[in-house]
């Protein structure tokens, strides 16, 4: 519903644009779009600074962030470093609020998208790396819409859910050495004695779940 | 017009966030002129959220965290942008029409870049380097330019920005991303009417070194000779 049209507009208009919608916070027809509740509660909070929407979101995802801090393979992770990742992330989702888009992505690849470039950074801090181009450079989240923008495959939690549920436990494990535990492809299959081609296959047979899984 | 693309081990290195900053800076460049490449990366980062969002977790909440993000934000409540600063203390010319991480990184522009000519129709700029210690270049190949065959000793990249070069295996034009392995022989040339410039990568922290300047070297070594 905000397709193309510029964050700063909706910010200044104080959330017209925004609630007048057909799909505005408050009206979501199933068979409009599967509900993606925390999808709707970031789009209020940029429309509203809602501090208590605000404090319903950091509570479901703050375990998730912390959880994903703590699972980086790297000897600088630690309980500390988990809890400054989702203060850093949380401030993030506050600030940039105003660029989400429901129509074109989930809450959670979202918060995933922010949680990994925080991750970057944190750790570009702590090994003392100076770089002129920051995570947000090389790994874009706030990208102003543009139509032919890409798009999440999944709306619904359920979806998603189903998914997971589907898929062969080696899968998953791979899935969550490259993605959470922030192995290269050549380390996971160094240390689980894979051929680094079945570490691939397994990723792109899971996306193959997932795209097939997912209405068109 | 773009042909060559990185794979999905690459895209999904890129999508977790293990790539090194100079090898995103590729992948990157390459979304700027491959639809079907940043719509790749873009499932495979859903994939790493899908994982993200199921990790099993006490739901131990966190009062104390929570309180400090909120005074953070009560105190910069304005939710506000910091415009990116403008460069205008050089006007930008050479190649202008490149991709938004390549200008953010020389906001200079490609002419005001220190050039140096390392063979008859061959300049490079060095960039500086990212996060990591792999050497980060543009290359500029004059019109009509052919190099002799060389070969590669580590794993480079490099990421066709504007005009094309090929070589026996094809024609490389603006976002291409080709990506070298040691000891794969090349001899590129360019085509007659354009300039080429490419960004290039390589694993060895070795000075100059590259797809483009490695070549040269038996090059100039004989012309010392003479
Ligand atoms: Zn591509």
């Amino acid at each position: 519903m905000t397709l193309g049209v510029n964050p700063d507009e909706n910010q200044s208009e104080f959330g017209t644009a925004r609630t007048q919608t057909p799909s505005g916070y408050s009206m979501h027809p199933d068979h409009e779009k599967p509900f993606d509740e925390w999808a709707e509660t970031i789009e209020h909070i940029a429309v509203n600074q809602d501090r208590e929407a605000f404090t319903r979101l950091f509570n479901h995802f703050c375990p998730k962030i912390k959880a994903y801090g703590m699972a980086l393979k790297s000897h600088h992770t630690s309980p500390e470093m988990a809890d400054e990742l989702v203060q850093d992330v949380m401030i993030k989702v506050w600030q940039k609020a105003k660029y989400f888009n429901s129509d074109k992505a989930r809450a959670s690849t979202w918060i995933f998208a922010i949680a990994r470039n925080c991750r970057i950074d944190y750790l570009r801090k702590l090994k003392r790396i100076s770089s002129p181009l920051t995570a947000d450079d090389l790994w874009p989240v706030f990208e102003e819409p543009d139509p032919v923008s890409v798009m999440d495959l999944a709306r619904s939690s359920a979806q998603i859910e189903q998914v997971v549920n589907t898929l062969p436990a080696e899968q998953i494990t791979v899935l969550r050495e490259v993605y959470i535990e922030g192995k290269t492809h050549a380390e996971v299959a160094k240390q689980t004695g894979l051929p680094l081609g079945t570490v691939k296959s397994r990723l792109r047979l899971a996306m193959d779940r997932l795209r097939s899984a997912l209405p068109a | 017009m773009t042909n060559f693309h990185p794979d999905t081990k690459w895209l999904s290195e890129y999508a977790a966030g293990t790539l090194s900053d100079s090898q995103a800076l590729c992948v990157s460049t390459h979304f700027a002129y491959c639809q079907k490449c940043k719509q790749e990366a873009s499932e495979l980062t859903q994939l790493g959220a899908m994982v993200f969002n199921t990790q099993t977790n006490d739901n131990e909440s966190a009062p104390d965290l929570l309180q400090n993000v909120l005074s953070h934000i009560n105190k910069d409540p304005g939710q506000a942008d910091v415009a990116p600063p403008q460069n205008n203390s050089q006007p930008v010319t050479g190649h202008t029409d490149l991709p938004t991480v390549i200008k953010t990184l020389i906001p200079e522009g490609t002419d005001n870049l220190s050039w140096k000519k390392i063979g008859p129709q061959i300049s490079i700029a060095k960039l500086s380097n990212l996060g990591d210690t792999r050497s980060v270049a543009l290359h500029k190949l004059q019109p009509g330019s052919t190099v002799s065959d060389h070969d590669h000793h580590g794993l480079e990249i490099t990421v066709v920005l504007d005009g094309s070069f090929s070589d026996q295996d094809g024609k490389y034009f603006p976002g291409d991303f080709l990506v070298r392995k040691a000891g794969e022989v090349h001899s590129p040339c360019t085509s007659n009417d354009e300039e080429c410039l490419c960004l290039t990568v390589c694993d060895a922290p070795v000075k100059f070194t590259g797809f483009f300047t490695r070549l040269l070297n038996p090059l100039v070594a004989y012309q010392h000779k003479h």
